[in-house]
């Protein structure tokens, strides 16, 4: 693979026009919808609601004609980090309280203690990590960039009449969206023309001024890039009529339809489920369960 | 308050070489020291952005390197410290400070005749003297030291910051010499910040010393960072000349 | 026929292999760089034209086949790729946008200063660069990078790159952008250092006239392969194969080619304006042309 390649890992995730039925939400929902989603899951993380929001995840990506390997190869960044995690919560989870506390010994081997419930808790993180990479996924593959700006411009509009400059934010994300990928390129070409001048950015070697210096040939140009963009479009802009937000009306203008009432509902009746469901202390209902499986079935 | 259209054209430019500096897995936004340690030079387009368009821009450019910072913690994290900045009142409220501090210090080093902002200065520091006599020489918080060490700090902070913005105010500063202090602030503001929010908010909470030494070992050097190229890059835009006059390569 | 500069045999390169976003650059190239001669690189949009230029210095290393540089495979990962940039130096498209130093000397001197040469013998390189590119060092070494025009400071990229003193120099695109004196102008410049001692250039454009004015062979890319090669009087007389590839011709070629057409003159294999002037008078002198309908060439 080409070392040269910086814009891999900008295209986080694909979108993947697939006509399903969430593609043709309004913007706003689609944003609204996993926004409060995602939220729930870091704020309210429990082990069951984990499970839920896993098969809601799912449940959702197979309606907007996700393919699985598409998802699972999202979380892949995430495995050194699960191994992180997981060393950290060994070592640093008090897992001796925890089993006098009445706690499952999962491993008592010397001084080194893993306990259930320690295990419980980290599985919860782990889990609600990888609900949200799948519900990062699912909003990239049924908005594009167009659907993302319309949603957030849409959404904020109404802070307008409150002085919150929304159109302005929002012209802001646009121009910076178009700009990332512009500026990705000129930084892959800076790579490649001041390598083929000899330039050596990686190379530890020499006190911190050195090391800086050796990054100018890259960062100077890369931010005068930028500004002289910036002043280019400036001047289309203006020279096209651009006098600010007041005033001015979409082409494209969004209206919610009855599927985003249906959406909205859902969401709705799914945030609820969420509240309710909490089956008393998550880590003996888990090990029931598995007891459970175990000896009975 | 007006915004203009380069303001959002240029905080829209900032913020997308935040996106690229940080994006892995090149992460040209980090310079590899010594022993792993790495410092950033990702707030640096906050610091252009504030010195160029203004407090404004510099707090919007500062409010997605935050975002940013968190974003990444969660998608591409890289070690133990990036379960730290999955919080955003560590990831993201610190940094809404770096472009305004760069900007009043920009402003501060290049204003002709600031007496105003000097007389407020001059209050400032009078009342942070005041604060520290009342605290321990009179009765009025009645001996409790918590309180005493609690307002000696806070005056000493204030008293010094308003120290060094009369110094800059009035001594006459280069342009070079305004943007060069402009970045050492920006990125000051950010070191300290960062790591006062990790000390206060991290769970499982950190030790002072090594958030002390996390500090020096890596904001002594990123303030070196900040300077040399913030410095590079403004003046090249704005053609101003830094240091002697001339190549170095025809003039040795 | 002495030997090549740079040899290619077989080259092959995908980009981003074994993953579903794999796309062919390269399928097999093989051409050679000969001292002396200029080497013009023409295909269309995605044919393999910057892939293969990036090949040349060590950018880029094969996945098969050979690039070698004199004695120097660049196959082999062990190859010193600064002795590579000592042979060959590579200029990019825009590379005005390329300088960082806050004056032009120092910005010339960069390349020379990282091939690690002592300062004496760069600041002579420097000086020798920068009178080459017309951009005399006493009077624009010391000014500010910025502060020169769009056109001075392409110059004065290329003036880095010919500091490394190579004895190939490959280009890309050198004059997209630029006004036509300013064409002219780097068009002159290249042909100056191009004669002086066994050098060659390597010159990837779309811009077919100036192909077919400085180059001594051509080497026609389509979809990773080599589709034509020859030299630049063959290969832009094959008008026929040319359009077939989606490639338009030289403006002088159409103008012929038309007239040819309307059976007003036999074909040939004139290239430059040149060369077309005296057949185009000679059609002046007819005075039994009439009303003769002539297809028009649309200008381009």
């Amino acid at each position: 693979m080409s070392e040269f390649d910086v814009l891999r890992f900008l295209a986080i995730g694909q979108y993947l026009p697939s006509g399903s039925v969430l593609h043709r939400l309004d913007p706003r929902v689609k944003l609204t919808g996993i926004a409060l989603f995602a939220l729930a899951l870091m704020l309210l993380a429990s082990p069951t609601r984990a499970l839920l929001g896993l098969v809601l995840a799912l449940a959702l990506l197979a309606a907007a004609r996700v393919p699985l390997g598409h998802a699972l190869r999202g979380l892949r960044p995430l495995l050194p980090l699960f191994v992180i995690a997981l060393v950290l919560q060994v070592l640093f989870y008090p897992h001796r309280e925890a089993v006098a506390a009445g706690s499952l010994a999962v491993l008592a081997w010397g001084p080194l203690v893993v306990s259930g419930a320690g295990l419980v808790g980290l599985g919860t993180m782990l889990l609600a990590m990888v609900d949200v990479v799948f519900l990062l996924t699912l909003l990239t593959a049924i908005a594009d960039v167009s659907d993302i700006t319309h949603g957030i411009e849409g959404l904020l509009r109404p802070l307008q009449r409150l002085g919150f400059p929304a159109h302005e934010l929002s012209l802001m994300l646009v121009v910076a969206l178009r700009f990332v990928p512009l500026l990705g390129q000129e930084l892959e070409r800076l790579l490649k023309a001041q390598a083929a001048r000899g330039g050596d950015f990686g190379r530890r070697q020499g006190g911190i001024v050195q090391r800086v210096r050796r990054t100018l040939p890259l960062l100077v140009p890369l931010f005068l890039a930028a500004l002289r963009r910036s002043e280019e479009l400036v001047e289309a802009m203006e020279s096209r009529g651009y006098t600010g937000g007041k005033g001015r009306t979409n082409l494209v203008r969004l209206q919610l339809r009855p599927a985003d009432a249906v959406a909205l509902f859902l969401v709705g009746c799914a945030g609820l489920l969420f509240l309710v469901v909490d089956f008393g202390p998550a880590e003996e209902s888990v090990a029931d369960w598995l007891r459970g499986l175990l000896t009975g079935a | 308050m007006k915004i203009t259209t380069r303001q959002i054209v240029v905080t829209a430019a900032m913020v997308a070489i935040v996106i690229v500096l940080s994006a892995p897995p090149l992460r040209l936004g980090y310079i590899p020291f010594f022993l792993g340690v790495a410092i950033t030079v990702i707030h640096i387009p906050v610091i252009i952005g504030a010195i160029m368009e203004g407090p404004l821009v510099g707090l919007i450019v500062g409010l997605c390197f935050g975002l940013s910072s968190l974003m990444w913690a969660y998608l591409a994290p890289t070690g133990p410290i990036d379960l730290y900045f999955r919080n955003p009142l560590i990831a993201v409220l610190p940094r809404l400070f770096i472009g305004l501090v760069a900007y009043l210090v920009y402003r501060l080093a290049r204003a002709d005749k600031p007496w105003k902002t000097v007389l407020v200065l001059g209050i400032i520091l009078c009342l942070a003297v005041a604060a520290i006599v009342a605290a321990y020489a009179t009765p009025i918080l009645g001996g409790d030291a918590g309180l005493q060490l609690l307002v000696l700090i806070a005056s000493l902070v204030l008293g010094g910051l308003a120290v060094v913005g009369l110094v800059l105010a009035v001594v006459r500063s280069s342009a070079a010499g305004a943007i060069g202090a402009a970045a050492a602030a920006g990125t000051l503001t950010n070191t300290v910040l960062v790591l006062t929010a990790l000390g206060l908010l991290g769970d499982p909470p950190l030790p002072a010393a090594a958030l002390v030494a996390a500090g020096l070992a890596n904001g002594i050097p990123e303030i070196v960072a900040a300077v040399i190229i913030t410095v590079a890059v403004v003046a090249a835009w704005k053609q101003i000349e830094v240091g002697r006059k001339g190549s170095h390569i025809l003039n040795d | 026929m002495s030997a090549p500069l740079i040899a290619v045999r077989g080259l092959e390169y995908t980009y981003r292999p074994g993953t579903p976003f794999a796309t062919a650059a390269l399928r097999g190239i093989s051409f050679a760089v000969y001292p002396g001669e200029v080497v013009g690189i023409i295909g269309p949009t995605g044919s393999g034209k910057s892939t293969l230029l990036q090949h040349l210095d060590g950018l880029l290393r094969p996945q098969a086949g050979t690039v070698r540089v004199g004695d120097l495979d660049l196959a082999d990962r062990a190859t010193d790729l600064r002795a590579v940039r000592t042979r060959v130096a590579l200029l990019f498209q825009n590379p005005e946008d390329q300088l960082f130093e806050q004056y032009v000397a120092d910005d010339v001197a960069y390349g020379p200063l990282q091939l690690g040469l002592p300062r004496d013998e760069v600041r002579a390189r420097v000086r020798r660069a920068m009178a080459a590119v017309g951009l005399p060092a006493e009077v624009y070494g010391d000014r500010l990078t910025q502060g020169l025009s769009g056109g001075e400071r392409r110059r004065a990229a290329l003036a880095g790159v010919l500091a490394l003193e190579p004895q190939v120099l490959v280009l890309d695109e050198p004059t997209v952008g630029l006004d036509p004196r300013g064409r002219h102008e780097l068009i002159a410049l290249l042909q100056d250092w191009r004669c002086q001692a066994d050098r060659a250039i390597v010159w990837a454009s779309h811009a077919m006239d100036e192909v077919a004015l400085l180059a001594d062979r051509v080497v026609v890319l389509d979809e990773g392969r080599v589709a034509l090669e020859g030299t630049a009087r063959e290969v832009f007389g094959r008008d026929a194969a040319l359009a077939a590839l989606g490639l338009e011709a030289p403006a002088v070629r159409q103008v012929l080619g038309a007239l040819v057409q309307a059976g007003l003159l036999p074909p040939s294999d004139a290239l430059t304006v040149e060369e077309a002037v005296p057949l185009l008078e000679s059609l002046v002198g007819q005075s039994d042309l009439g009303e003769t309908a002539v297809p028009t060439v649309s200008a381009s």
